[in-house]
This record gives structure tokens, C-alpha cells and sequence, in this order.
């Protein structure tokens, strides 16, 4: 009997500490989260009420029927009370319809579609570890990295359209503060629509697991005015596109990285101060390591560890770097260069063994 | 509400000694044998699993649109439909051939039994030959795309059922031909015949969606 | 079974080999204890190296490769190697003891079945020693289980295991249904039976209609990782959606595989301990029926955030299934109303089964509604219902059972101090550590993250759960403890310790082999009892 009251008294105290808010989810920011916010109060309510109901009968019984020392006979043996039985059957299953037409309800208004009420369309690719928050009408895209998250920035007060891809596996988009989430599935695309109805920044995070850096997938939401909205557009308007041969003149031998693939544009190099003109015709983020090694890039193949599916950078002769530069982008890295056999890659998780190398002979000159 | 609604009328009496034991041997009570039962019940997992298999392909075929995809045209194996067709003919012989078994041990007819057996088993293996040799023929594998891979995941696990079945059906005539069965006890035969039954109606079925449709 | 003891006896006849070559069911249930414990310390260490990663933020202990290996296989070896296979050893010690039969069906397959169980454990653990486990998550979903993406040997190893330990549960269901349907005793009709068997029926009827289906999915994904498939690869016409499908159109129903079970060891813990029977013993049976049919109908309310599925029709039919489980939770309290309750320890944890299953229902139909679901998916919410249906649920009832059955099973009385200290720190671990779950989701905590912002304001009640886990997990030790000295110097238990109502008190404990010498009249769902206390004590109200 003490140990149960004491479990009760526990059970009871977690859930008042439970009680005031950390029973509830953060206020919500968008117009849909307010009415997803209003319904898990509602649900809360009835959950509330069935739990102290069914618990403190549970209680009651075990405290008021207890076995005493005087019980020798047996106590009625009822089997069964039709009405009663009816009555919990019929008040949980009410219960639960209305509950479900009160969210149909709410799901009605949060998955609607309004084209034509769309103010913004932003373009939202999930990729392993990354986010690419796109505006296709501006031209605009911001690429994150596992070191500054992404950030998307929308106007207060307008319909948002927000289309979700996936570039290798599922993702999944979500902010606590819009009570929403939504995953991106590979092989189709996903939307949803929302109205921000407060100023401020707000995290994100992958929701669906992705694989080794899931919890390194974060990003932001920045809820801004219009006026700042549009001067924040102006800000981010892509330069005039790099010009069309985009390979710094002065390089040495050029690489193109791509998904899934590095291509020089020479086999061999005389040895010396080697300029690398670097172009990433990809769709997302790739870097640029420069490898000394007896080994082939096939042959390094079989270094990759299993787990993180990366080369171990420490175990190798790395000479020089050009850290990851978004898709588009192109960059120059000068190295010196003994005489030898090296190898460039890619040693992003994944891309190496997708085949992101190429073999390079510094020959003596 | 009385709870004591019996399942075969009033309860007998008390049978007190082993009266469980007799349960434990399966006697003692009308209806199928533990092993038919058994069997019964086991298909009706196959039929599941076939189900999702089945369901794969349904869902990867809708999906696809055409059907073999793009790129796949060539796969296209409703041209050659004959050598299958001829497949799916002895397979229903063998069926026809098992029951003919049961029934003659049904009446103690051991050697009707064994030879009925004999020849199921033969169709059996026929057919699996006759199905590998066809794969031999069709030009794409299961790594050819979802027409591919739902191809050889459907017949190659019914050809594995298939194989199930021709081990099965030959124990029994094994054990059939060391004269292990009666009219009574066959409960083995009649097990191993069901099963056959099922493999032969999901080729049908196979049959139909993977050459006809 | 004659022909094992034969052949024991002419290798003399050790006890090891005796248990190693048995086909009794009695000594089967007995190993699948044994496995089932020593899973649990396994998957419960494995879950102790998750929450000691997560006390605090930041990478301490591991990398985030072993992190996930981590969490895959805690949920892997706890449902498939832990739970299930508990819960079908009490019901292969105990079914054909309650029917009145002396072993099951079939006796080897049922020795078949078990064997796999380990068997097929050790592959998938031994993927820990073979460069690297399953680390996609228990659900392993495509395209992240596919060899592009998870290209260690952990992931085949894992489809194998699965495949292997769902074949043993067909095949014992198939041994369940032939047990009950061919094997009752006379008198024991099938509304007489013991819910405890109602519930291995229907238990068995969704493994034989559900595991197939994810035999046929785990195929497929291994064809598309070995054999260049592409069912579930969208970059070759496959489809990633259609693995959450099949996979939850069996995983879905295993919930209940895992908890009606559990309901039935309560079913029949609480009348005995409270001198009542099981009232609405009908009603229960149906809601038993009720739930397993409405089990299938609901898969997708794992995927309502996927975008691809019909929300309606699923959220309604998850709504739906809170009712079956209602009449089943109101029944258990209107059999101990008016009654008169012994606190022992199995009741206990049968008490401790109703108010922990009931949070742990109760937080899983606020996913029903969808909306709610798109703020608490994969979320620590979901982590926390998880927990308090198959930790609250079906782990404390498998508890329970083995405190009420031990006597019978063993013939020793196990230390009731030890029990209600086990029930005691296990309670209280349990909330400590799933409770805040609740809070932590809300806050916006995904589940599957090896680490987490300092700042994001989830580290206090991370580091409590931690310690609740590290309390779950001390919590065994007395159990074990208990065990060994009841084991060694226990009060005898004799046949019938509890004034229990079912057949399995009408014999010795332990039975002999064959089970009974004789058995009472078969005239109610309560044999004992009215052999107690004649039949006019059961009456029907
Ligand atoms: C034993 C296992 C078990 C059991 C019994 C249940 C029972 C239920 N589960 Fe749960 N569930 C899991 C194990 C289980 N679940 C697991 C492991 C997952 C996660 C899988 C993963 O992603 O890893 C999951 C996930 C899960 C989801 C997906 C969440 C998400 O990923 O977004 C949902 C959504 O609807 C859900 C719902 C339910 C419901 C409605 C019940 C109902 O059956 C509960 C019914 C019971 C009650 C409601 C309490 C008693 C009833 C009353 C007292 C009557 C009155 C009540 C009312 C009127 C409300 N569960
Ligand atoms: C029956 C099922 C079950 C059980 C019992 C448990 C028990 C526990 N679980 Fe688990 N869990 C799951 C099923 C279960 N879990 C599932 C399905 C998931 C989802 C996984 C996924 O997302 O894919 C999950 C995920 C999960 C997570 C989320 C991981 C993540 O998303 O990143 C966490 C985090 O804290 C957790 C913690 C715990 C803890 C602390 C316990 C504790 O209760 C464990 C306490 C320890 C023991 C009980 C063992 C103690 C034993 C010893 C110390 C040795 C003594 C010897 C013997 C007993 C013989 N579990
Ligand atoms: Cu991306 Cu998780
Ligand atoms: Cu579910």
C-alpha cells in the first residue's frame, strides 16, 4: 500500500510540474500552427479528463478494496453489467468521433491549397546533411553547411509555398514553433502552404533520419516585414552570372566535381607550383582534396570506412584543400607539388565511393 | 449472459486420466488432422506473403504507367507466351495427378498412391526445369528495373514453392513406397496435397497478371 | 517428446543436454525466458549507451556511426528478441497448461521455433563485431537502407535475423492455433477458455496475416541492396513510399502482437488477486477480436506526414481503436470494484500494467488526430508513447507474468520484499525517464539525433531521463537476485499458491511431463474455483 501511494504522489507531482507548460507545445507562429495549437488543447482536455478519471479509479479500488483480514467470504461475484458495459463503450467512442471531426476540421484549413492566394514560392531540397532553400522567381539559393545553417527568410502576414524535395533520402522539414513538419520523400515532391503571423527567427530541424549527420541538418526561419523582405531580396539578387568560361584564366589544369564525378582536364602535371581552376557543376555542395598516395582512387576505394562512409583524412597525405563551395561556384587552389602519384577527391560522407575522384601524375620537369 | 455456451453441447463428463493426452495425439476427434490444420493454416501465411509481393507489383506496375516502363519495351513478354503457357499446363496436371494420390490412399490404394506421387513429382521437377531454362531465354534480369526485379521476385519465389512442394510430395512417396501409409493415416499426403493445390493456384495467378495481362 | 528422453537418457542424461534437446513446451518456455533475459540486458545496455550519449549535448562517448547502431538495434533486439519472443514463451509455458492439453501440436517445430530466436539474435548483433550493425533505424526505411547509403554488412545481417526470428513466429502461431483448436481438454469449450488463450489466439492470427508481409517487404529490400533491384529505389522507378507501407502494414499489428498478450497475463492476474472474476468476460473477448481486426486498418498513421497517404480513413480507424482498449481498461477496474485486493507483487505490476498502458495509450491518440501528429512526429513524444505502452504495457506485464507463473513454473515462491523493491525503483525509473520525453518532443526534440544545441533548452530534462533509464536498468537486479535465492532456498509454492482460477493450478508444480494426472470438472472459465468453492460460487450475474 505505501509503495503504490508513494508511485501515485510521484505520478501525480511529475504530472503538475508536467502541467504548467511543459504539457504544451511552444505558441505557435503561423496561422495554421494557431489552429493546430487550439486542437491540441482540445485533445489535451479530453486526455486529461480520461486519464484522472481511469486513474483515480484505479486508485479508489486498490485504497477501498483492499483485502482485509475480516474478508473470509468471497465478495459478490458479478460477471458482468450490461448497461455499464454499454455506457463505456458508447462515452469513449463519442468522445473520439468528435474528436476526429474537430481535426478533420483543423486538417481541412492547414493542407489547403491556395495558388492564388500565394505570395512567396520557396523551393526547399533536403540533401545528406544539408538544406537548399531556393526562390525560383529571384533567382535566389542559399546553400547550408553542417557549420552555418541556412536560413529562410519569408514576410509576415502572406501565404507562403513551400515545395519540398529530396535529393537522395527522406528528410524530413520541421519547426517546432509552426507545429508542423512535413516530410521530403525521393521521387516525389511534397508541398504545403503557410502564413507567419509573428516577427522573429525560428529553428528548424530534419525530422526524418537521414543517416549519419541527422542532427546536423538544422536551419532557420526568419519571419521579417515586407519592406525588409524586399530590401533583404535585393541584398541576396545573384551577381551576374560567372562569366561563361567560369575556370580562373591563370589555372594550371582544370577540374570540374560534380554528383557523382571529378574530371580533370589533364591526366599528368609537371611538378611546381600547380593552379587548380575548380568548377562545382553539381547540385550541391562539394569540396576539393588534393591526395598524395601510391594507390589509384580505385584502389583508395577500399579505405572507406563502412560507418561513416568517408576516407579517414588523418590516415591520408592530404597536400591541400579547397573546402565545400555551393553548386555554380567556381574557386582556384594553388599547391606545390613534388613529383609523384596523387589523387583529387571528394571526401564528402558518400560522395568519394559515388565515385567523386580522379588520378593525377606530377611528373619531374 | 451465461458463459457456459458450449461449442458441442452439454460437457462430457469428466474424462479425467490422460484424457489430454489424447488431445496431445490429435485422435480422439473428428474433423481434420493436426497436420491438415497445420498445413491449412501455414498456407494462409503464404497467401500473405504472396500478398505482399503481389501488392509490390501492383503498386510498382500502376506507378510505372506503361507497362514494361520506358526502356524496358523490349522486355516485352507476351510476345513468347507459349513455352509458359505449356509450363502452366503441367503444373495443372500435377495438381490433378496429387489428388488422384490422396484419393487412392484414401481407398488403400498404396501403389496407385505411389505412382499417382511418382508422376507429381516429375511434373514438378519438369516445370522447374522448364522455368530456369526460361529465364534463360527472357534477356533481362531482376536487376532490369521494377518490371525486372517484380518478375523474377514472383516466379522465383513460386519456382522456391515449387521446389518446397516436389521435397515435400517426395517424402511422401518415399515414406509411401516403405508402405507408412494407410486408408487411415495419411494425414501427410493429404497435407503435402493441399500445399501442391496452392503452389498450382498461384502460378495461375502468375501466370495470368505476368504473361496475359 | 518420448524419443528426446530416450535419446537424453542414452547420452546420460545431463540436464543441459536434457533443456538443449527438449520438446516439452514447459522447458521451451523456460528458454525462451532465459533468451528473452539475457536480450533484454543486451538491448537495455544497448539503450543505457543511448541515453548516457544524450545526458548532456555534445559527442562524449561515441560517434555518431555507433550512435545510430546504437538506437537501430536497442528497439531491434527489445521487439523482435525481447518482447515477442517473452511473451510467446509464457504463452508456450502456460497455453496448453490452461487448455488442459499435455504439450502443444507440434512439439519439434515448437523446439524449431525457439532455436531460431537466439540463432537469428546472434546474427544481427554480430553485426556490432563485423564493421558496423543496422544503424537505419528500426523501421529501417529505403532509400537510406539501401546499399547507397547504408553499405556495411550490418544492414544484411539485420534483413536476415528479421526474416529468421518472423518465420519462428509463424510457425509458432500455426503450433498455437492447431494447440487450442485441437487440443482442449473436454469440457473446456472455446468460451471457457482463459483469456489468456483468447489473446494468444488472436495474437496468432495477426502474426500469420501480418509477418509474411514483412518477410515479402525484407526480400525485396535485400534483392534491391545485393541483387541491383529497385522496388524501393525511386532513381530506378521504385518507390520509397511503398516500404513504409508494407512495413507498417505489418508493424502496426505487432504493436498489439506485442500487447494483447500482455492484456491476457493481466486478465488473469487481476481477477484471481481480487477474489472476482474477469467481468464482461465476453465483451473482452470481442474487444480482443475487436482490436486485432482494427489493427490492420490503421498502418498508415505512421506516414501521415509523408504526404502520401489518405488521412481520413486511417485517422478515423486509429481514433476507433482507443474504444476496444477502453471497455478492456474499464472491465480490469470494475473486476477489482467491490472485490477484495491482495497487493502481491504480480498484481502490482498488473496495477502498474493499467496506469502506465493507460498513458502510453492515451499520448498515442494524440497522433490519431493528424494535425497533432504534424507538430509530435518523430518527435521525443513519439519516443515517450513507445516506451509507455511497451515498456508501461507490454514489459510490465510480461513483469507481472513472471512473478505470478514463477512458482508454477519453477515451484519456489519468489521474495515478495525483492518484487515490490523491483516494482518500486522500476516505476519510478520508468517515469523519470519517459515522462519528460513527453515535454522534450513538444519542445521540438527529433527523435534519432545522436547530439543536440546547448542552447536549445532540452539538457536538464535529457540528463533526468538519463538517470531514470540508469534506474530502469538497476531495477532488474533485484529481479535477478530474487531469482537466484528463490531458486536455491524459495518457499515451496505447491500446486495452487495464489487460489488461482485456471487449469494450470490443478497440477504439481512443476507439472510432470505429461502435464496432468487428472483433471477437475470443466464446467466454467474458472475450474479451480469451482472446484474451490462449487460451482454455485460462479453463478452468472
Ligand atoms: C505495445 C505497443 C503499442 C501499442 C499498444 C500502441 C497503441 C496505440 N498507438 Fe502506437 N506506437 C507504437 C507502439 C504501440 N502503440 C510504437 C513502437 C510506435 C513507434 C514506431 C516508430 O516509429 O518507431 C507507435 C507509433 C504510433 C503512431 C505514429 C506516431 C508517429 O510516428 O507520428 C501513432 C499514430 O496514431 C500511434 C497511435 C496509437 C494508438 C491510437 C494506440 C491505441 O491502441 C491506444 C489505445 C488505448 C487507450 C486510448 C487507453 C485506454 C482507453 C481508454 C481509457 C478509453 C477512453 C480513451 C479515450 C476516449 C481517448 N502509435
Ligand atoms: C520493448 C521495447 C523497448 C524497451 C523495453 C525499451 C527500453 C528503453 N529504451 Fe527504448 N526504444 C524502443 C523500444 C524499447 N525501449 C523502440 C522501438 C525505439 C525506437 C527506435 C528507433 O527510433 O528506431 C526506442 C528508442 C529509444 C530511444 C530514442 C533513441 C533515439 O530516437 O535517438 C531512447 C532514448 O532514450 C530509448 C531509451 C530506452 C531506455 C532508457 C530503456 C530502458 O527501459 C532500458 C533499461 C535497461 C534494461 C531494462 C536492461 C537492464 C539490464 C541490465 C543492466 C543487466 C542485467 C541483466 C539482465 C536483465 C539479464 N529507447
Ligand atoms: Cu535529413 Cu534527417
Ligand atoms: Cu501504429
Amino acid at each position: 500500500m505505501r509503495k503504490p501511494a508513494a508511485l501515485i504522489a510521484l505520478l501525480a507531482m511529475a504530472l503538475v510540474v508536467g502541467g504548467c507548460q511543459a504539457a504544451f507545445p511552444p505558441s505557435a507562429v503561423t496561422e495554421e500552427g494557431l489552429l493546430i495549437e487550439n486542437l491540441y488543447l482540445l485533445v489535451f482536455v479530453m486526455a486529461a479528463i480520461v486519464f484522472v478519471l481511469v486513474e483515480s479509479l484505479i486508485i479508489w479500488s486498490v485504497i477501498r478494496y483492499r483485502r482485509r483480514p475480516s474478508d473470509t467470504s468471497l465478495p459478490a461475484q458479478t460477471h458482468g453489467n450490461l448497461v455499464l458495459e454499454v455506457i463505456w463503450t458508447v462515452i469513449p467512442l463519442v468522445a473520439v468521433v468528435g474528436l476526429f471531426f474537430a481535426s478533420s476540421q483543423v486538417l481541412g484549413v492547414v493542407d489547403a491549397r491556395k495558388p492564388e492566394e500565394v505570395a512567396v514560392k520557396v523551393e526547399v531540397v533536403g540533401y545528406q546533411w544539408q538544406w537548399k532553400f531556393g526562390y525560383p522567381a529571384e533567382g535566389i539559393e542559399i546553400y547550408g553547411t553542417a557549420q552555418n545553417y541556412p536560413e529562410l527568410v519569408v514576410p509576415i502576414d502572406e501565404r507562403i509555398e513551400v515545395t519540398l524535395v529530396a535529393q537522395d533520402v527522406n528528410h524530413g522539414f520541421y519547426i517546432p514553433e509552426f507545429l508542423f513538419q512535413r516530410d521530403l520523400v525521393p521521387g516525389k515532391v511534397n508541398h504545403f502552404e503557410f502564413t507567419p503571423n509573428k516577427l522573429g527567427t525560428f529553428t528548424g530541424q530534419c525530422s526524418a533520419f537521414c543517416g549519419l549527420l541527422h542532427h546536423a541538418m538544422g536551419f532557420t526561419v526568419r519571419v521579417v516585414t515586407r519592406e525588409e523582405y524586399d530590401a533583404w531580396l535585393v541584398e541576396m539578387a545573384p551577381a551576374p552570372a560567372p562569366s561563361e568560361s567560369p575556370v580562373a584564366v591563370d589555372a594550371d589544369i582544370t577540374a570540374e566535381v560534380k554528383e557523382w564525378s571529378v574530371s580533370l582536364s589533364g591526366a599528368s602535371i609537371a611538378a611546381g607550383d600547380v593552379t587548380f581552376g575548380l568548377t562545382n557543376a553539381g547540385n550541391i555542395p562539394h569540396e576539393f582534396i588534393v591526395v598524395r598516395t601510391e594507390l589509384s582512387g580505385e584502389e583508395l576505394l577500399d579505405q572507406v570506412d563502412a560507418a561513416t562512409s568517408r576516407l579517414d583524412e588523418a590516415a591520408l597525405d592530404a597536400i591541400g584543400e579547397q573546402p565545400e563551395f555551393s553548386p555554380g561556384e567556381t574557386k582556384t587552389l594553388t599547391l606545390s607539388l613534388e613529383p609523384g602519384r596523387y589523387v583529387v577527391l571528394c571526401n564528402i560522407a558518400g560522395h568519394f565511393s559515388s565515385g567523386m575522384y580522379a588520378d593525377l601524375e606530377i611528373t619531374a620537369n | 449472459m451465461s458463459l457456459a455456451t458450449t461449442e458441442h453441447g452439454i460437457p462430457e463428463a469428466v474424462g479425467g486420466h490422460g484424457s489430454s493426452a489424447h488431445g496431445a495425439a490429435g485422435h480422439g476427434k473428428k474433423g481434420l488432422g493436426n497436420p491438415v490444420l497445420g498445413m491449412l493454416l501455414f498456407i494462409v501465411s503464404e497467401i500473405m506473403f504472396f500478398g505482399g509481393l503481389f501488392a509490390a507489383y501492383f503498386s510498382l506496375r500502376v506507378s510505372a504507367g506503361p507497362w514494361p516502363p520506358e526502356g524496358n519495351e523490349a522486355f516485352l513478354i507476351k510476345e513468347h507466351i507459349l513455352f509458359p503457357s505449356i509450363l502452366t499446363l503441367l503444373l495443372v496436371i500435377s495438381s490433378l495427378t496429387c489428388q488422384i494420390a490422396v484419393w487412392r490412399i484414401r481407398r488403400g490404394d498404396r501403389i496407385g498412391m505411389n505412382r499417382a506421387l511418382m508422376l507429381t513429382v516429375i511434373l514438378g521437377v519438369v516445370f522447374l526445369i522448364g522455368q530456369l531454362y526460361e529465364y534463360t531465354q527472357l534477356g533481362f534480369g531482376v536487376a532490369d528495373g521494377t518490371f525486372g526485379g517484380t518478375f523474377y521476385i514472383l516466379t522465383g519465389f513460386h519456382g522456391a514453392h515449387v521446389l518446397g512442394g516436389v521435397l515435400m510430395l517426395g517424402v511422401c512417396l518415399y515414406r509411401g513406397s516403405l508402405g507408412q501409409f494407410s486408408a487411415k493415416h495419411h494425414d501427410m499426403v493429404e497435407a503435402s496435397s493441399i500445399y501442391w493445390h496452392f503452389v498450382d493456384v498461384v502460378w495461375i495467378f502468375l501466370f495470368a497478371l505476368l504473361y496475359l495481362v | 517428446m518420448a524419443t528426446t528422453t530416450v535419446r537424453a537418457a542414452g547420452l546420460q542424461g545431463s540436464r543441459l543436454y536434457d533443456y538443449l534437446t527438449t520438446t516439452d513446451h514447459k522447458k521451451i518456455g523456460i528458454l525462451y525466458t532465459i533468451s528473452s533475459f539475457i536480450f533484454l540486458a543486451i538491448g537495455g545496455l544497448l539503450a543505457l549507451g543511448v541515453r548516457t550519449e544524450l545526458a548532456q549535448p555534445g559527442l562524449q562517448y561515441m560517434d555518431e556511426s555507433v550512435y545510430n547502431q546504437l538506437f537501430t538495434m536497442h528497439a531491434s533486439v527489445m521487439i523482435f528478441w525481447v518482447i515477442i519472443p517473452f511473451l510467446a514463451g509464457i504463452g508456450n509455458y502456460i497455453v496448453p497448461l490452461q487448455i488442459g492439453a499435455a504439450d502443444m501440436a507440434f512439439p519439434r517445430i515448437n523446439a524449431l521455433s525457439f532455436w531460431m530466436i537466439p540463432f537469428s539474435g546472434l546474427i544481427a548483433a554480430s553485426g556490432f563485431f563485423l564493421g558496423g550493425a543496422a544503424d537505419a533505424g528500426w523501421t529501417a526505411y529505403p532509400p537510406l537502407s539501401n546499399i547507397t547509403y547504408s553499405p556495411g554488412p550490418g544492414m544484411n545481417l539485420w534483413i536476415m535475423a528479421v526474416i529468421l526470428v518472423g518465420t519462428s513466429s509463424i510457425l509458432g502461431a500455426v503450433n498455437f492455433l492447431v494447440t487450442v483448436f485441437r487440443m482442449r481438454a473436454p469440457g473446456m469449450t472455446l468460451f471457457r477458455m482463459p483469456i489468456m488463450v483468447w489473446t494468444i489466439i488472436v495474437t496468432s492470427v495477426l502474426v500469420l496475416m501480418g509477418t509474411p508481409v514483412l518477410t515479402s517487404a525484407l526480400i525485396m529490400l535485400f534483392v534491391d541492396r545485393n541483387f541491383g533491384g529497385s522496388f524501393f529505389d525511386p532513381t530506378t522507378g521504385g518507390s520509397a513510399i511503398l516500404w513504409q507501407n508494407i512495413f507498417w502494414f505489418y508493424s502496426h499489428p505487432a504493436v498489439y502482437i506485442m500487447v494483447l498478450p500482455g492484456m491476457g497475463v493481466i486478465s488473469e492476474i487481476i481477477p484471481v488477486f481480487s477474489r472476482k472474476p474477469l467481468f464482461g468476460y465476453k465483451a473482452f473477448v470481442f474487444a480482443t477480436a475487436g482490436i486485432g481486426a482494427l489493427g490492420f486498418s490503421v498502418w498508415a498513421h505512421h506516414m501521415f506526414t509523408t504526404g502520401s497517404v489518405f488521412l481520413p480513413f486511417f485517422s478515423v480507424m486509429t481514433f476507433l481503436i482507443a474504444v476496444p482498449t477502453g471497455v478492456k481498461m474499464f472491465n480490469w477496474i470494475a473486476t477489482m470494484w467491490r472485490g477484495q485486493i491482495s497487493l502481491k507483487t504480480p498484481m502490482l505490476f498488473a496495477l502498474g500494467f493499467l496506469s502506465m498502458f493507460l498513458i502510453g495509450g492515451i499520448n498515442g491518440v494524440f497522433s490519431a488526430s493528424v494535425p497533432v501528429d504534424y507538430a509530435v512526429h518523430a518527435t521525443y513524444w513519439i519516443v515517450a508513447h513507445i516506451h509507455y505502452v511497451l515498456f508501461g504495457g507490454s514489459f510490465l506485464a510480461i513483469m507481472a507474468g513472471l512473478y505470478y507463473w514463477f512458482p508454477k513454473m519453477t515451484g519456489k515462491m519468489l521474495d515478495e520484499g525483492l518484487g515490490k523493491l523491483h516494482f518500486a525503483i522500476a516505476m519510478i525509473g520508468l517515469n523519470l525517464t519517459f515522462l519528460p520525453m513527453h515535454t522534450l518532443g513538444l519542445m521540438g526534440m527529433p527523435r534519432r539525433i545522436a547530439d543536440y544545441s546547448p542552447t536549445a533548452g532540452w539538457n536538464d530534462l535529457n540528463l533526468a531521463a538519463s538517470v531514470g533509464g540508469f534506474l530502469v536498468g538497476i531495477s532488474t537486479l533485484p529481479l535477478l537476485w530474487n531469482i537466484y535465492i528463490s531458486l536455491r532456498n524459495g518457499k515451496d509454492a505447491g500446486p495452487d499458491p495464489w487460489d488461482g482460477n485456471t487449469l494450470e493450478w490443478a497440477t504439481s508444480s512443476p507439472p510432470p511431463a505429461w502435464n496432468f494426472d487428472r483433471l477437475p470438472a470443466i464446467t466454467s472459465e474458472r475450474p479451480l474455483f469451482d472446484a474451490r468453492h462449487g460451482r454455485s460460487g460462479s453463478d452468472h450475474a
